[in-house]
Order: C-alpha cells, then sequence, then structure tokens
C-alpha cells in the first residue's frame, strides 16, 4: 500500500532524508519512531505531497506522490503536528468546508460529515466553536476532517502530542479502530509505549535514515536477540558494575543507586550461568530479574541522540 | 414553487459555490472586524449626513449641496472598500500560510486558481455589502442637486473596479512569501498603498463629479480611453491573478503555461491599440510609437527578470502533459516552464515588436489616415532593435548569472528575478551616475562608456546623429545570444523528448535530475 523506496531530501548542505525506504500495507500501523530533527515529518510531507523529494521513489497504492500526486491526494488523509484550524467558525462548518474542498456534494457530503463526527464522536459538539475545544477535542475534530473524504492511507504527524492520558487511550482505540476497518497508517509519536501498544510495524530513523524497522515484538537492531536484565545489589554497585562490564555479552550498563540495567543476550542459560558466576566472585545481588526488550530499550540502543 | 423545492435548489446552488467563499463568509459573518467596519461604516455615513445638514444650515435649499455630501460619503467608502476589504483579502491568504492551513488546502481537491478566486469573490462580496449599506446616502445626494446619477454611477463603477483590483495586488503580495518577517514587511508596504490610494481617491472623486458627465459620455475618443484602460485592467488582472495562482502551485506543477499565454494575450492587444491608435489617430508622427515601444519595454524587462529565473528542466508531471501531436508541440513548446524557453518566448516577442514597429514605419504614408508631412528621418525601426538587443542583453546576461549560481547553491525564481533586475539597473544607473557627477561631462554629451545606459545611447541613437552605435548593444544580445543558445536548444530538445511516446511511458516514481532542481528551489524558498 505505501512503500518508501531510498528516499532522500536535501536543504542546500542539510540531508534531512538520507535515503529512507520502508512499506506497510492495508490494515497495518506504521509508527515512525525518531528524536527531534530525524527527518519523520519531511517523509511524511513528501507522502502527503506537501513537499519533493531530492531523488528516490514513494508509491501510494502503486501511484508515485511526485507524478500522481492528485490521485495520490484523494488516497490519503494528513493530520500534520499542528492543529490548522480556523477562527470563527464551528466544528461542524469546519469538517463541512473540508467535505466540500474535497468535491463532496449533495447528500454525500452531508452524510461523509454525519460519519466522521459520529465516529470521532463529537455529533454533539458540531455548534461549538472550535476555539473552545480542548486539545484533545480539537485532536479529534484534525481527524475528522483527515477522514471526511474516506482515504485509505492516513498520514498523522505526532497526533498525541500534548494530549492528557484519557485523550491519549481514546485516540489510540481510534486509531486501531481505522486499522481494523483497512485503513493503512503511517504515525509519528514521542510516546514510544503508545506507539508498540498500537502499531503493527515501526521504523526508527536517526539523522535522515532509518537505522531499525520490523514488527513491534520483533524489532532488534542487527538482528539481535537480545534481554533487558535487571539487578538489585547490596552496597557497592560500582563495583559490580565494573565486573559486569568486563563479561562477555554486557551491553549498556546503567547504574541508579543500586539497581543497575544491562542489556544481555536473550539465551537463558547464558543469563543463569551469568548469576552463577556473580554469586561465585561474592557480588552481593539480592535481585536479578530478566524481560523483553521493549521499544523504548530498542530505541535507546540503536540511537545516538545525535542531531543535525 | 413550494419550500421544499426552493431549499432544494438552493442546496444544489449552494454546492456549486466555491468552498472557500461559503468557509470565509461564514467567518466574516462571525468575526468582530466586518461587524465593526460595517458599523462603523453607517456611524460614518450618519456622522456626514448629520454633519452636513448642520454646517450647510438654511442654505441647503438654496445651493447644489449634492458633490459636498457625495465626497463626504465617498470618503467614508473609499475607506472601506480601498483599504479594508483589500487588507482583509491579503491577511486572509497570508493567515493561510503562516497557520499551515494552506498546506491542507493544497492537498484537497481545491486548485490553487479556485482558493485565489473563493478569496477574491469573498472580498467582492464584502464591497457589495459595503456599497448596499451607502447606497441610500449617495441616492440622498442626488436630491440635493449639483450631482447627476451618471456621475454617482460613474465614480462607483470606477471605484468598485479600482477596489477589486486592489483586493487582486493584495492576494498576489500575499502569495510572495510564507515568512513572518517577509509578511509583515509586505503588510506595511500594503497598508501604506493603500492608504494613499484611499486619500488620493477622494479628490479624484470630487473632480468627476463636478465634471459634466454626459458631455463626457458623449465624445467618441472617451469611450477609446475607455476601451485601452479596459484592456490593461483586464489583462494585467488576469497576469496578477495567474501569477497568484502560479505562486500557490506545488513546485513540481505547471507554474508557467498560463502565465505565458496571458503575455501573449497582452501582446496581442497592445498591438492592436497601438496599431488602432497609430493609424486612427495619429498623423504618421513617430514619438506616439516611441511612447509604446518604452511603455512595452518596461512590461517585458519585468517579465523577462521573471521568466529566466525559473527553475531548469521541466518535471515529469509536466512532462506528461507536452502534446503528443508535432504541430500542437512547436505551437506550445516555448510556453512550457524554464529559463531557456522562458529567453526564447522573450526573443520571438522581441522580434516581433521590432518587425510590427518596422511595418508601421515604412507603411506609415499608405497606412495612417491622417498622415502628414513626415519632417526629418526618425530611425524609429532603429530605436525599436536596439531597445530590443538591450532588453534580450539584460535578460540574457541574467540568465547566465542565474545559471552560475544554481550551479552552487539553490536560487528561488524570486531571487534569480531579484539579480537579472539588480544587475540591469546597475548597468544603467552607474554610467548615468558618472555622466551626471563628473565635473567635465555634460550629462547630454554621449561617451561610449555609456553604452550600457539604453536611455543615453537610445537618445543619441534617435536623435539619428550616431546609428553605428547600434552596433554595440546588438553585439551584447548577440554575445548572450549565443551564451544562452545551448540552453534554450536543450530546452526545446527536452519538451520535444517528452512529447515522444517513449518518453511519456515515464513514470516510475523515481525523481528525475528536474524534480531536483525543483527541490532545491523549494529548500531555497524554505
Amino acid at each position: 500500500m505505501v512503500e518508501v523506496s531510498e528516499l532522500h531530501r536535501h536543504f542546500g548542505p542539510l540531508k534531512a532524508v538520507n535515503g529512507v525506504s520502508f512499506r506497510f500495507d492495508a490494515g497495518q500501523v506504521f509508527g515512525f519512531i525518531g528524536p527531534n530533527g530525524a527527518g519523520k515529518t519531511t517523509t511524511m510531507r513528501i507522502l502527503a505531497t506537501i513537499d519533493v523529494p531530492t531523488h528516490g521513489a514513494a508509491t501510494i497504492d502503486g501511484l508515485s506522490v511526485v507524478n500522481d500526486a492528485d490521485r495520490v491526494r484523494r488516497l490519503i488523509g494528513f493530520m500534520p503536528d499542528n492543529f490548522a484550524t480556523y477562527a470563527n467558525v464551528n466544528c461542524w462548518e469546519y469538517v463541512d468546508f473540508y467535505a466540500r474542498a474535497y468535491g463532496l456534494r449533495g447528500q454525500a457530503r452531508r452524510s461523509a460529515v454525519h460519519r466522521v463526527m459520529s465516529f470521532t464522536e463529537l455529533d454533539g459538539l458540531g455548534e461549538k466553536p472550535i476555539d473552545s475545544l480542548s486539545k484533545g477535542m480539537k485532536q479529534r475534530l484534525c481527524l475528522a476532517r483527515a477522514l471526511v473524504h474516506d482515504p485509505k492511507v492516513l498520514i498523522l504527524d505526532e497526533p498525541a502530542a500534548g494530549l492528557d492520558p484519557r485523550a491519549r487511550i481514546e485516540l489510540r482505540e481510534l486509531i486501531k479502530l481505522l486499522a481494523s476497518e483497512g485503513k493503512a497508517i503511517l504515525i509519528s509519536s514521542h510516546i514510544l509505549t503508545e506507539l508498540a501498544e498500537m502499531c503493527d510495524v515501526v521504523g526508527i530513523i536517526e539523522l535522515g535514515r532509518i537505522v531499525a524497522t520490523g514488527a513491534v515484538n520483533a524489532i532488534r537492531p542487527s538482528n539481535r536477540v537480545m534481554s533487558v536484565l535487571e539487578i538489585r545489589v547490596l552496597g557497592d554497585a560500582e563495583r559490580v558494575e565494573r565486573y559486569l562490564r568486563e563479561q562477555a555479552g554486557v551491553s549498556e550498563v546503567q547504574v541508579t543507586d543500586r539497581d543497575l540495567t544491562l542489556h544481555y543476550p536473550a539465551d537463558e542459560r547464558a543469563q543463569a550461568e551469568l548469576l552463577e558466576r556473580m554469586v561465585a566472585a561474592r557480588l552481593p545481588v539480592v535481585a536479578f530479574r530478566s524481560r523483553q526488550e521493549n521499544l523504548e530499550d530498542v530505541f535507546m540502543a540503536v540511537t545516538k541522540g545525535k542531531v543535525q | 414553487m413550494s419550500r421544499g423545492v426552493i431549499r432544494s435548489w438552493l442546496e444544489r446552488a449552494g454546492d456549486r459555490i466555491n468552498p472557500i467563499l461559503v468557509k470565509e463568509t461564514r467567518q466574516a459573518l462571525k468575526s468582530r472586524q466586518f461587524s465593526a467596519t460595517f458599523m462603523l461604516l453607517l456611524a460614518a455615513s450618519l456622522l456626514v449626513s448629520f454633519g452636513g445638514i448642520a454646517l450647510a444650515g438654511p442654505d441647503l435649499d438654496y445651493r447644489a449641496a449634492g458633490p459636498s455630501f457625495f465626497v463626504g460619503y465617498f470618503a467614508v467608502l473609499a475607506f472601506a472598500i480601498f483599504a479594508v476589504v483589500p487588507f482583509g483579502a491579503y491577511r486572509s491568504l497570508a493567515g493561510e500560510q503562516e497557520e499551515r492551513t494552506f498546506e491542507l488546502l493544497a492537498i484537497t481537491a481545491l486548485r490553487p486558481g479556485q482558493i485565489v478566486a473563493g478569496k477574491l469573490l469573498t472580498a467582492m462580496i464584502q464591497m457589495l455589502i459595503f456599497y448596499s449599506a451607502l447606497a441610500p446616502f449617495m441616492a440622498f445626494t442626488y436630491l440635493l442637486k449639483g450631482i447627476d446619477l451618471a456621475s454617482i454611477a460613474m465614480v462607483l463603477f470606477y471605484a468598485l473596479a479600482g477596489s477589486v483590483g486592489l483586493a487582486m495586488i493584495a492576494l498576489f503580495l500575499a502569495t510572495f512569501s510564507s515568512r513572518k518577517s517577509w509578511q509583515v514587511m509586505l503588510s506595511v508596504v500594503l497598508i501604506a498603498g493603500l492608504l494613499v490610494v484611499t486619500i488620493v481617491s477622494i479628490p479624484a472623486a470630487f473632480m468627476l463629479t463636478t465634471e459634466s458627465v454626459g458631455a463626457t459620455l458623449a465624445q467618441p475618443d472617451f469611450w477609446i480611453a475607455m476601451g485601452i484602460l479596459a484592456t490593461m485592467y483586464v489583462t494585467y488582472f488576469a497576469l496578477l491573478f495567474q501569477l497568484s495562482v502560479a505562486q500557490l502551485t506545488f513546485e513540481a506543477d505547471n507554474r508557467s503555461s498560463r502565465v505565458r499565454f496571458v503575455l501573449v494575450l497582452q501582446f496581442l492587444a497592445f498591438v492592436v491599440w497601438s496599431g488602432y491608435a497609430w493609424v486612427v489617430h495619429s498623423s504618421g508622427e513617430p514619438e506616439i510609437l516611441v511612447g509604446l515601444l518604452v511603455f512595452a519595454a518596461l512590461h517585458w524587462g519585468v517579465a523577462a527578470a521573471f521568466l529566466v529565473s525559473e527553475p531548469a528542466g521541466l518535471s515529469q508531471r509536466v512532462a506528461r502533459s507536452v502534446p503528443r501531436g508535432a504541430a500542437a508541440r512547436a505551437l506550445t513548446a516555448l510556453v512550457f516552464p524554464g529559463p531557456g524557453t522562458g529567453l526564447a518566448f522573450l526573443l520571438v516577442h522581441l522580434l516581433a515588436l521590432v518587425a510590427l514597429t518596422a511595418l508601421a514605419d515604412f507603411t506609415a504614408p499608405w497606412l495612417v489616415l491622417n498622415a502628414g508631412p513626415r519632417l526629418g528621418s526618425k530611425p524609429l525601426t532603429l530605436f525599436a532593435a536596439v531597445l530590443a538587443a538591450y532588453l534580450f542583453f539584460y535578460a540574457g546576461l541574467g540568465a547566465v548569472v542565474v545559471r552560475a549560481i544554481r550551479r552552487f547553491r539553490p536560487l528561488p525564481a524570486i531571487g534569480g528575478a531579484a539579480i537579472t533586475v539588480i544587475l540591469a539597473m546597475a548597468c544603467i544607473l552607474v554610467p548615468t551616475f558618472f555622466a551626471l557627477v563628473l565635473p567635465y561631462h555634460q550629462y547630454d554629451d554621449y561617451r561610449i562608456w555609456q553604452i550600457s545606459d539604453p536611455i543615453a545611447t537610445l537618445r543619441e541613437i534617435y536623435k539619428g546623429s550616431a546609428a553605428t552605435l547600434a552596433t554595440f548593444p546588438a553585439g551584447l544580445a548577440a554575445i548572450v545570444f549565443v551564451l544562452n543558445l545551448r540552453p534554450m536548444a536543450r530546452a526545446v530538445a527536452e519538451i520535444e523528448r517528452a512529447g515522444t511516446p517513449r518518453q511519456s511511458a515515464a513514470g516510475t516514481g523515481i525523481a528525475s535530475a528536474e524534480t531536483r532542481g525543483l527541490a532545491a528551489e523549494a529548500a531555497a524558498q524554505a
């Protein structure tokens, strides 16, 4: 459905997008993760036909976003990272305006407006001025606007930014529902736990390049299979840290007071042997727990926090 | 007709109305700015009425007070339609870019032309509402004598046309830049300009109402002048509209062809009116043609700066719109975007201008209806040729410089046009400056170092004393022609290739080198 291949976008010497490739299909939610300035928004703007690539290809439903922009625009619904609303307009007028702008006429327009207002649970707020809405409600309204022409693909740039927990959960449920209806959804967010819960596939981008991509529960940098070990010790954590750093397979050791976290191969036998060696070395281990790497761990492992 | 039928008819009609107009009218009806302006307009009109009556006192019954009252009401109306409405149109479009709502509009089914038209129609609706509010007061002035209905209608018509024109200029300015700093600067310039127009319009309206319009309307010359003004108004309006649309069009789309079509129409209208003025209304004196040539040179000078600064190459989207038929392709090749086709487009028009001047010059004794005896021989054709050579030289030089800069860094079209204009201005003004300030030099004494100054050189040539001077600008034009020959030929060849079936199959989605150029331009604008 959405395919991006070796996409580049340069602004003078700045390579905002530098060879990004990924793909996802109808019914899937693709999470786009990366620090600020990594190239997420630029990639999304190219897919939304607002910007053009320096080179590379991007297609939606087989249509090029460069050559077939007009037809691509009928297929996409775009929510930018700002609300992009108007003063002196109420909710119904706002959605109705975009329905007209997408060429919907008569009964088709009225039905489309009613459908999206009802889907986003805004049907009781049609007469309410946009200025008086909460952030969560505004975000729902923008989602309604993006859905009014029934697009196949949704491109959502930081839709959860600034929302309270309830609004975030409600938005997540709406997105899951849209995916279940067969829409392909590209979503960027800084809130990784949110993405982990709603995405089927994620791509991590840094310095304009995709550094890891794959299904949420399988994404690993360089195909590694790692666990996160959480260890609590008595007394001198620094001595334990020194010991652990010398052990083969141990990486990314972090110390917080008496707690240590580290990345270690997911093989349980190897983990048991490490614990055995620590006890033999008379290190005061109080607790030793292994868990799967989550999206946040992978993100921290594959990105270096560099900004262009 | 039942209410249901009327309602259904209104709904169907509403569906056909420009969505921008619907949205903006809804916004305007709720906005404080519009209602405040409307109420102030009514209050000011009432103030003029009562103030005027109080000032006139009992004399009101005996003297013709119509013009004075009319001008008072006109001043109120002028502020609304010359200042408030055009500035509102500017803010409306500039605000779409500032608030980034324009991006969302651009990816709907709305064309940039519909967006500009919607904003313009909204401005016109507001003007008409203000007009309707003032109509009873204007009618009142007729009852006060001293002013006829024709004068009132004429002033109101001119004011409406002027206001619509100002709204178009304001919308054009709003498309120039989405940067806040530029928007602020343009706002200041626009407000200043609109206030000047408002102030100047008031005495102009007074003059129009105090003259007898009936006698003026009976003169054929009046209608000819109106025809010329209307042609200029309509064609420049169309040009500004298409320029605004081009500014709002997606970079990979065709931003040029419609603008160039309007330029061709303007050229044809210019030729028709110039021919009419020459044949029917002149006695064959060359000054009229010189004046027309200078006007054409100024017009084409500005157009050329933009034509040669467009991004090079055809995007794949534009390439697909090139006609497949060889004849259609040949006819339309020069209206496709790019600096190469732009320079060739300019060249064709300049050559046509010289050829038409030669035709007018040599056929004057037979064609000009009131041809008088020619006093001396004025080198009119040479004058036109040298003027064209200068124009081509400056445009070609600009094209070379812009091309060179783009090898190293992206340069938007507006930047390229600015460079071309600055280059031409430097070539003209530097020798003029020295000619004026050098103590041993009289400005009228032409020296060869003034050759880059077309004003001094053309004056010398027109005197008929130095025809050989013409070889210098001709030589300069020939040099830049050679320097630009390859890009011009390449641009035409690219269109030729794009029109062949082999190229039409292209559409892999891989952005081309040309798209890279567009992307670079967009980057520079960002």
